[in-house]
C-alpha cells in the first residue's frame, strides 16, 4: 500500500490528472450502468408480482389481435363512429358537441369507407333502438325508442335470469372482476354496469360506446387507447348495447392502447 | 519552456490535429481504418503524455463537428486518453530498462489498442442500457475494432519511421 502511494506521489502532475480524469469517467460509467440494471430488474420483478394469468392471456391475445389483423378493432370503432353519426342524424340540434368531436377525430384517423359504413349504419340504428338505455340525449329526443326497450324489457322479466362473468383489466391490473346476474338477454353493457355498481365504479359513455371505466378513460394513454371487451375469447363486431348475453357467458372487459 | 516553444507546441498540436480530421474526414469510406490512434500513440512516445491529451481533445471535438457530434464524443476522447495513458505507462516501462522500443513491438501494442478504443467506446451503452445491451453491443462492434486494430498496425508501420525522424528533430527545436 506504502509503495502504492509512493509510486503515486512520484507521478508526474499531467500524469496524475489524467488518472484521476480516467478513474473519475469509470466510476461515473460503471455507477451509472449498475444502477440502470438495477432499476430494470426492480421494474420487471414488480411486474411479475402484478401480472396474474387472465391478464398475460388477454396479453397475447391482444398481440395477436395487433399482428394477425386490426380489422377487428377498426371495425368495432367503425360501428361506433356510424351509431354516433346516425345519432347526429337523428337528434338534428347541437346537443352533443362533445360525440361530434370524438367522432371527428375518429375519421380522420380511422379513415372510414364511406360507402360501407352507409349500409352499416341502418343496422346499426335497429340494434341501437332496441337496447340503448344510458344515453340521454337520445331518451329526450326518441320517445320511440323508449317505448321499444320498455317492451323488450317486459319481455325479459318473464324470462329467467342468467349469470355471467364479468372481468374489467385497466393498465396493467385488475379493476373488477365477479360473477352477476343478469336477466335473460341482456347486453354486455348492463352486465358491465350492473358490476360496476356493484364495486361502486361509475361507467361513462353510452351503451354503444364506453368512453371510461372507474376514472380511467379512453385516450388516457394515447390518441388510440380505450376500452374493448370479448365475450369468451372473441371480439364480437357489435356494440356492447346490442350484443346479447346467454347464460355462462365470460365477458373481459379490458384497456388497449393500439400505437 | 519558454514563451517561444510555448507557441511552437500550439503550432505543432494544430498541424497534428488538422491530419488527424483530415484523416478521419477522408478515409470515412474505409470502416475504422484511420491513422489518428497510430499519430496519437507516436505522438505521445516523442512529446508526453500531456501533449497527447491536448491532440486527442482538439481532434476528436473538432472532427466530429463535420462527423457527427454526439454522447459518442466523450467516449471517444475518453478511450483516446486512455491509449495515451497506456503509451506513456509503455514508454516509461522502457526509459526504466534503458531500451529503444522495437517498432513490430510498437505496432502490437497500437494493434492491441485498437481493441481498448472499441471497449472503452462501448461502454457509452453499459451506461444506457445496462450490462446486458453493453455485451451485444460489444459484441456486435467487434468485427470493427479488429478492422481498426488492423488499420493500427499498418499504419504505425508506415508512420512510424517517418514521424519518429520529424518528432524528434522538432522535440530539439521546442527545448
Amino acid at each position: 500500500m506504502k509503495k502504492f502511494v509512493n509510486k503515486l506521489k512520484q507521478m508526474d502532475r499531467t500524469k496524475k490528472i489524467v488518472v484521476l480524469f480516467i478513474t473519475i469517467s469509470f466510476v461515473f460509467i460503471i455507477g451509472f450502468g449498475c444502477y440502470h440494471s438495477l432499476f430494470d430488474t426492480n421494474v420487471d420483478s414488480k411486474q411479475e408480482i402484478a401480472n396474474t394469468n387472465s391478464i398475460e392471456d388477454i396479453k397475447e391475445n391482444d398481440l395477436e389481435d395487433v399482428t394477425d389483423d386490426s380489422n377487428n378493432i377498426s371495425e368495432k370503432q367503425q360501428s361506433d363512429v356510424e351509431v354516433d353519426d346516425t345519432k347526429q342524424n337523428e337528434t338534428t340540434s347541437q346537443t352533443t358537441k362533445t360525440n361530434e368531436n370524438t367522432s371527428e377525430k375518429k375519421q380522420t384517423s380511422k379513415t372510414t369507407d364511406t360507402t360501407t359504413s352507409k349500409n352499416t349504419s341502418q343496422k346499426n340504428t335497429s340494434q341501437f333502438q332496441t337496447t340503448d338505455s344510458s344515453n340521454s340525449h337520445k331518451n329526450e329526443t326518441n320517445s320511440s325508442e323508449n317505448n321499444n326497450k320498455t317492451e323488450a324489457n317486459q319481455d325479459t322479466k318473464e324470462d329467467n335470469n342468467i349469470s355471467v362473468n364479468v372481468q374489467v383489466i385497466g393498465v396493467k391490473k385488475m379493476m373488477m372482476s365477479g360473477t352477476v346476474n343478469v336477466e335473460n338477454q341482456a347486453s354486455v353493457y348492463d352486465a358491465l354496469v350492473k358490476l360496476a355498481k356493484q364495486n361502486g365504479k361509475t361507467v361513462s359513455g353510452s351503451s354503444s360506446y364506453v368512453t371510461g371505466i372507474g376514472g380511467l378513460y379512453e385516450k388516457d394513454y394515447g390518441p388510440l387507447s380505450g376500452w374493448m371487451y370479448k365475450v369468451n375469447g372473441v371480439v364480437p363486431n357489435k356494440s356492447a348495447g346490442s350484443y346479447k348475453l346467454s347464460d355462462g357467458d365470460n365477458v373481459v372487459w379490458y384497456y388497449v392502447n393500439y400505437e | 519552456m519558454n514563451d517561444m516553444s510555448k507557441v511552437k507546441e500550439i503550432s505543432l498540436i494544430g498541424i497534428l490535429a488538422a491530419v488527424n480530421i483530415a484523416s478521419r474526414i477522408a478515409l470515412q469510406s474505409l470502416p475504422n481504418i484511420k491513422p489518428v490512434t497510430s499519430i496519437i500513440i507516436i505522438s505521445v512516445m516523442i512529446f508526453g503524455l500531456a501533449f497527447g491529451v491536448k491532440l486527442t481533445v482538439v481532434t476528436t471535438i473538432v472532427s466530429n463537428i463535420f462527423l457527427g457530434m454526439g454522447t459518442w464524443t466523450f467516449f471517444q476522447i475518453l478511450s483516446w486518453i486512455v491509449i495515451c495513458l497506456l503509451t506513456q505507462i509503455l514508454v516509461d516501462f522502457y526509459k526504466k530498462i534503458k531500451k529503444e522500443p522495437h517498432l513490430i513491438v510498437m505496432a502490437c501494442f497500437s494493434f492491441l489498442m485498437g481493441y481498448v478504443f472499441g471497449f472503452v467506446v462501448s461502454l457509452e451503452q453499459f451506461m444506457i442500457g445496462g450490462p446486458g445491451l453493453f455485451f451485444s453491443y460489444y459484441t456486435a462492434g467487434i468485427f470493427f475494432d479488429t478492422l481498426h486494430a488492423v488499420g493500427n498496425f499498418f499504419f504505425y508501420l508506415i508512420c512510424a519511421p517517418i514521424l519518429m525522424k520529424i518528432f524528434i528533430k522538432e522535440k530539439q527545436k521546442l527545448v
